[in-house]
């Protein structure tokens, strides 16, 4: 009787450890991929002031000109993928922008960068650097700061870009947030790395995002000149395209002149919309091609 | 009959089990890697490393014909079990580009588990001690 009732003891509480840690692996893995929570939200901004703009503007499948805005979108191939470069010009900063999937500031909420691009009217816009993926990490979107904890993974700086246009590579351990939003700071990204640095490849032929294979679909940012920028966005994971280190990323961008280049998210992220469509071919597995669903972009507009 | 200590022969079974768990966490990594677009995890990879140091420890627990408490076993199972949780999950959430902010929770579990089984066995074994003391003071 002793020997039954202990049996029956262990069987029970090896069912109710069983249970408890299947229920927080459950909580654990909802909590980060799946459960979205709100933490503030942004205005929206009236756009119908920016039809004026647009009027005069001069616009083709590979083009957009008017008297603010300039963009020229290369296609290229090289290393076996198609790479598609915009050559960005403005005549103010303020064209240079960012915005929130749905508007909101928080983890897991997430939009196809087209969908958020269309809601903001944007020219021309690429996916940003997920920061919802993440619970830390600084987070500036058009001078506003949102998050100010330090990011876990310190290996990479953040792109910083200022109030006149110019961008900074700067390190969260260096400077606080608020730090950087009280410089001048408008907007701020926290993936990387950076890729040029002054005109030179700082990174390895060797150097990776965590440790994801070495050719990927990409998006990367730098600036040329004052208002002068390069957005480069490439295919990958298919046989048409294999996709681009990091290294060929930023070969390619200093190729065009680039003074400072910043890596931004890639893989199935990679999204380029111009002109209300997408022009590169975004896939995460290689076999379909669809937009990733991502937390913020960064776009060109009004 | 006592059911206070594991019995000499659990030992080969749980060896055998464990063996198994070993091979299984070497597999699970190298299959999930191939969906992850080259993406590894560390502790993804090193989570052999648990059975296999469990394989050992039991091994020597049967050389040296070691006694353990029941409970103490149980405890040392839960252990591990949440450790190779931990990892897994840490794996899943940095392959996928994310941070795991989780790993305090799996590592305190295991901790907590540890320390019961150490100390239940501890305790077992020095009753032994005192008893084999007052048995050499009657001689």
């Amino acid at each position: 009787m002793k020997k039954t009732s202990f049996i029956k003891n262990t069987t029970i509480f090896t069912i109710i450890f069983v249970l408890f840690i299947i229920s927080l692996d459950v909580y654990v893995l909802l909590k980060t991929f799946l459960l979205s929570t709100s933490i503030a939200y942004v205005e929206t901004t009236d756009y119908s002031s920016s039809q004026e703009d647009n009027e005069n503007a001069v616009i083709s499948d590979t083009s957009y000109q008017d008297s603010n805005i300039s963009i020229a979108i290369d296609t290229i191939r090289e290393n076996n993928t198609t790479i598609y470069v915009a050559d960005i010009k403005l005549v103010s900063a303020d064209y240079l922008k960012t915005a929130f999937a749905q508007d909101i500031f928080g983890l897991n909420i997430t939009e196809k960068t087209s969908i958020i691009a269309k809601n903001h009217n944007a020219i021309l816009a690429i996916n940003g650097d997920y920061y919802g993926a993440n619970s830390n990490g600084y987070v500036i979107k058009n001078g506003t700061l949102y998050r100010s904890s330090i990011r876990n993974n310190n290996d990479y700086n953040d792109l910083a870009i200022y109030a006149d246009g110019s961008f900074a590579s700067v390190s969260e351990e260096e400077s606080s947030a608020e730090t950087l939003l009280n410089n001048g700071v408008v907007n701020l990204f926290a993936f990387g790395p950076t890729l040029i640095e002054e005109g030179n490849i700082i990174i390895s032929e060797s150097e990776e995002v965590g440790k994801a294979m070495n050719e990927n679909p990409r998006t990367a940012i730098g600036i040329i000149d004052e208002l002068h920028y390069i957005i480069l966005v490439s295919d990958g994971r298919t046989s048409e395209s294999t996709g681009l280190s990091l290294y060929e990323t930023a070969q390619i961008m200093q190729q065009y002149g680039c003074d400072l280049a910043y890596n931004l998210d890639g893989g199935g992220s990679s999204t380029l919309y111009f002109n209300g469509s997408i022009i590169n071919n975004p896939t995460t597995n290689g076999k379909s091609i669809s937009e990733r669903e991502v937390s913020d972009i960064v776009y060109i507009g009004y | 009959m006592s059911i206070s200590a594991i019995k000499h022969q659990t030992y080969k079974k749980v060896i055998v089990i464990y063996s198994i768990i070993t091979i299984l966490s070497i597999a699970f990594p190298i299959i999930y890697e191939q969906f992850s677009y080259g993406q590894y995890a560390d502790c993804m990879r090193l989570l052999f490393l648990f059975p296999l140091i469990s394989i050992i420890i039991f091994i020597l627990c049967y050389l040296f014909k070691l006694s353990i408490n029941i409970y103490s076993f149980i405890f040392y199972h839960c252990m591990i079990a949440s450790i190779m949780n931990g990892c897994i999950i840490k794996g899943i959430i940095e392959i996928s580009g994310r941070y795991s902010q989780y790993d305090d929770i799996y590592l305190s579990l295991s901790l907590i588990f540890a320390i019961l089984s150490l100390t239940i066995f501890l305790i077992d074994h020095l009753d032994i001690l005192k008893a084999f003391v007052s048995l050499r003071k009657r001689k």
